[in-house]
């Protein structure tokens, strides 16, 4: 278990290495590199800017830069805006909560959601139930978040006035009920791409699980069905799924930068999709290094919870 | 000696794109207390599926069907084709317990062995955490585990596929079932391994008078364990008599065939040079030959004869019974 | 014995490689969705491509006095935008648009992605961890952060929105072609070729890839629905198709402010999108029950 842990810690930071040579590499893809902040700045001449790549040591090797700005991205210290000079990493962690907020809610509301269509079709296998479910979650998925969250604004708000079209609170009225009701329509609409997938993976981990031998074991003891619907079947089916949240991180993140921007909602992608449109280029990238380091620990969270819940798990 | 267990006349078929395919037809035999009855036959002969039919295991209609009696003897008889589930769900694991083939993926790789074999014992039981366990750990020792209380801890995938199948056993004998159903429980095993198990189940049979219903392709274990022996060919039973007779005096000749693979009951049954292996495959079950399921195979096969039916289960006397139009001719030819 | 046994083996896997056997069509044929989801998308791209030449309105023609006419007013099917173009003849353009890129997009991402499986799969060890390291590392990064930042630091262009797409959704196609590559690897006909001196890319081109053009196919088109998608996405954030040339995505940029006075300038483009991506998932879904049976997944 502990080497299994350890082995996991080193891939991931293996991956890490990689992920910043990639950010590192489209650091440089930015129109000036690293200098374009000053070059942006009125007045700046050709000399200064040239003092001034001498200065942050852009004349140096590409390795040892990469290194400075590896050590800077490991102790925190990822730069400053140029839009208002605050340190990149304090901005991101000040919208990062408005983030976990949509996400998680629309996690739990998910996982909720698609595992009980999972199961029932699991259970239920070629029934109508099953064939709905199965086409819903195709159509499902083939829907873009932004106009989902388009037509629930124009239903929910427009039409019928029961929801906020967006933000995260009103004004003067911070209470939980008032945040409840700003969260209900963007982590549903987050959830909807994510409820396919999961009510789709479920079933077939079910369908996986329920032919086994051990499952026939359990009914030849003579369990009730649902004991050993629950206690044999979901109890192993849903142990890949823990696998199957952490590799969904990254399109669960990508639809919470589209539904921020649809409702308004002041996480991590609203601020990325504000500081493109201000060229604010250290924010940029501290964004897309932060979102790839959260789906990097994300998916070791998950390794290690499937070594904790299944006793099998050794080292491959 | 009491009978347990009575099956009468059961079919056995699944449906399959919109048809219905019989894959065991016209079955009978008794169980005895204390008594153990082999059914012996290749893959695809439908032993399996018998054991699964009794057990209420197959999936449930349209998907199959089934018919004729299985008849469980207690204070009252009850047919357990007629039980609904609810109540077969009292039968399974404490009158009737079954054990598999595949120790390896028979118990569930999650739960410890502790609590598959506590759960077993609650679901039947009314009984305390406390006092489950004490039983499991008597199981365990039983079945012939050392160090009993530690291995209740332990998972699945810690143990050897002898002691799981230790363990099966111990889940199968948790309630005292008057019927095991043993479904070649020794096939996946190591040949020392599996002496042992063998021993290990008769040992317990002693102890317990249970009847036994032994599934197996192999008739050097009918031999070590049966008292009376069965061979299915293609869904129906070609042979039945005592373990003695059967193997003493084979009369189909799909039994020679069989047992000819067993070097050491050559001698026995079987004249010298009379040894062959079986060319062909079991046929299709939705595509049965006329007459003699057994005659495509058949090196005795007369055309005109075994390729019309009726072919019946006939005596041979002392409750010897065999399937086969020619058993008499063979008979005299071999004796 | 044993020779036969493998004999056989090896002749069913070169035969699962003519990926279009009788019995694979009929499957597919029989599966109900896949053939709804080619009638929707050849009924789309019909309409994408003789529908300007139908429509009175060309896409880029402004009629002022008519802006924000609901559909089936006058000769305007779908009604107009905020500048009173025919939303039925942009619809239409950005058909094209958005289709082309996607195809593209797919296209390119499915070659990259193949190439490097085919590579990482079939030299394993070091190059292919190497490979597949990078290519997780690549998948660490959300899509659409990464599609934007890129398409926020180089120009962009129809062209450069389709090479973007492609650089950034290859990585679930190498990943499937390595794992089917590394278990084809090591059997028969590939020491057989190995022993008989055939080179490293002959093997790999003739010998591996013909075995696994189910699986490609089948994730190629789901590929297709998805560079659809993010097309649409970054489009719609204003990073992607820039106007006035339409796509499905940059047509709803504007829709959210009508919203409320003209909803079916929102309607109607997300409506073209849904019924494009869901006709190719359609197809998707059933190609790979037509060729690669294994797999029960989204």
């Amino acid at each position: 278990m502990l080497r299994f842990i350890l082995h996991r810690f080193g891939h991931s930071l293996l991956l890490l290495f990689l992920v910043s040579i990639l950010g590192f590499t489209i650091l440089h893809l930015a129109p000036g590199g690293p200098l374009s902040q000053f070059a942006l700045s009125p007045g700046m001449t050709q000399a200064e800017l040239h003092k001034i790549a001498e200065r942050m040591g852009l004349n140096r090797p590409l390795p040892v830069q990469w290194f400075d700005w590896f050590t800077g991205l490991v102790i925190g210290d990822w730069g400053h805006s140029f839009r208002d000079g605050r340190a990149v990493l304090d901005i991101i962690m000040g919208h990062l909560f408005a983030t976990l907020l949509l996400v998680i809610s629309s996690t739990i509301l998910s996982v909720g959601l698609g595992t009980l269509v999972g199961v029932l079709g699991a259970t239920r296998r070629y029934s109508a139930f099953d064939y709905l479910a199965t086409v819903g979650a195709m159509i499902a998925l083939s829907i873009p978040t932004f106009w989902f969250g388009l037509v629930a604004i124009y239903v929910f708000s427009l039409k019928l006035g029961w929801l906020p079209s967006g933000n995260m609170y009103s004004i003067g009225d911070e209470s939980v009920l008032d945040y409840a009701r700003h969260l209900i329509m963007p982590s549903c609409v987050l959830a909807l791409v994510q409820v396919a997938i999961w009510s789709r993976y479920m079933r077939s981990s079910m369908l996986d699980v329920i032919d086994q031998d051990f499952v026939r074991t359990a009914r030849a003891k003579g369990l009730a069905r649902s004991r050993v619907l629950y206690a044999h079947i979901l109890r192993n089916a849903l142990i890949p799924m823990i696998t199957l949240l952490g590799i969904q991180l990254p399109t669960l993140l990508s639809g919470a930068l589209v539904t921020e921007t649809v409702f308004t909602w002041p996480g991590i992608g609203r601020l990325f999709l504000d500081s493109l449109g201000y060229n604010d280029y250290p924010v940029i990238m501290g964004v897309l290094m932060f979102t790839a380091i959260f789906v990097l620990l994300g998916n070791l969270i998950a390794d290690i919870l499937v070594a904790s819940v299944d006793p099998r798990v050794r080292l491959e | 000696m009491t009978t347990v267990l009575t099956v009468e006349d059961l079919s056995i078929g699944f449906r399959s794109e919109g048809k219905v395919v019989t894959v065991v037809r016209g079955v009978n035999f008794k169980l005895e207390a204390g008594q153990t009855l082999a059914l012996v036959g290749e893959s695809g002969s439908g032993k399996s599926v018998t054991s699964l039919g009794i057990m209420g295991l197959l999936p449930p209609p349209p998907q199959s069907r089934t018919d004729g009696r299985i008849i469980l003897h207690g204070d009252q008889d009850t047919d357990l084709l007629t039980l609904p589930e609810a109540g077969m769900r009292r039968v399974r694991g404490d009158r009737i317990a079954m054990i598999f083939q595949e120790p390896l993926t028979s118990l569930n790789p999650v739960h410890t062995v502790g609590a598959q074999i506590v759960e077993a014992i609650r679901s039947h039981r009314r009984m305390t955490r406390k006092a489950a366990r004490a039983r499991a750990i008597d199981l365990i020792e039983q079945v012939g585990i050392p160090d009993a209380a530690a291995r209740l801890g332990s998972y699945p995938h810690e143990l050897s596929g002898g002691m799981r199948q230790r363990i099966m056993i111990a889940i199968a004998l948790a309630l005292e079932p008057d019927i095991l159903i043993a479904d070649e429980p020794t096939t996946a095993l190591d040949v020392t391994v599996q002496a042992q198990i063998i021993d290990l189940l008769r040992r317990l049979q002693a102890d317990t008078g249970m009847a036994m219903l032994f599934i197996t392709h192999d008739f050097g274990v009918v031999a070590d364990v049966a008292d009376r022996t069965i061979v299915m060919y293609a869904g129906e039973m070609v042979e039945e008599g005592s373990t003695d007779t059967v193997l003493g005096r084979p009369l189909m000749p799909y039994t020679r065939g069989l047992m000819s693979a067993v070097p050491k009951l050559q001698t026995a049954g079987l004249k010298q040079g009379e040894l062959q292996t079986i060319d062909g495959f079991v046929p299709d079950p939705a595509n049965l030959p006329t007459g003699c399921s057994f005659h495509p195979r058949c090196r005795h096969m007369r055309e005109g004869l075994c390729d019309v039916p009726p072919v019946p289960l006939e005596d041979a006397g002392d409750r010897h019974m065999v399937r086969c139009k020619r058993w008499q001719d063979l008979a005299e030819a071999s004796g | 014995m044993m020779t036969t046994a493998n004999d056989v083996s090896t002749k069913s896997n070169r035969k699962q490689g003519r990926w279009m056997s009788s019995r694979g069509v009929r499957r597919f044929v029989s599966h109900r969705l896949a053939i709804t989801g080619l009638l929707m998308i050849s009924a789309v791209a019909l309409l994408c491509i003789v529908g300007p030449w139908l429509l009175p309105h060309g896409m880029l023609e402004i009629n002022i006095i008519d802006r924000f006419k609901p559909p089936g007013t006058d000769d305007y099917v779908l009604g107009t935008d905020e500048l009173g173009r025919d939303l039925a003849a942009r619809l239409f353009m950005a058909g094209r648009v958005s289709l082309i890129v996607g195809v593209a997009a797919m296209i390119l991402s499915t070659l990259i992605g193949t190439v490097i499986g085919l590579v990482a799969g079939y030299f394993g060890k070091v190059i292919g961890t190497v490979l597949m390291r990078f290519t997780d590392s690549v998948l660490c990064f959300p899509q659409i952060f990464l599609l934007l930042t890129l398409a926020a630091f180089l120009e962009p262009s129809a062209l450069m929105i389709t090479l973007i797409i492609a650089a950034t959704s290859w990585m679930e196609i190498a990943r499937i072609v390595s794992a089917e590559i590394r278990s084809l690897r090591e059997r028969d006909f590939v020491t057989a070729s190995r022993i008989s001196g055939a080179s490293h890319s002959w093997i790999m081109f003739r010998e591996l890839l013909p075995n696994i053009v189910g699986p490609i196919i089948v994730a190629a088109t789901l590929t297709v629905a998805r560079a659809i998608l993010t097309e649409a996405y970054v489009s719609f954030l204003g990073y992607g198709i820039q106007p006035p040339l339409p796509s499905w995505g940059n047509m709803l940029n504007n829709a959210q402010q009508y919203l409320d006075t003209a909803p079916w300038l929102a309607l109607v483009p997300g409506v073209a999108i849904t019924i494009a991506v869901t006709s190719f998932n359609f197809i998707g879904d059933g190609l790979r029950d037509a060729l690669d049976a294994r797999s029960d997944m989204p």
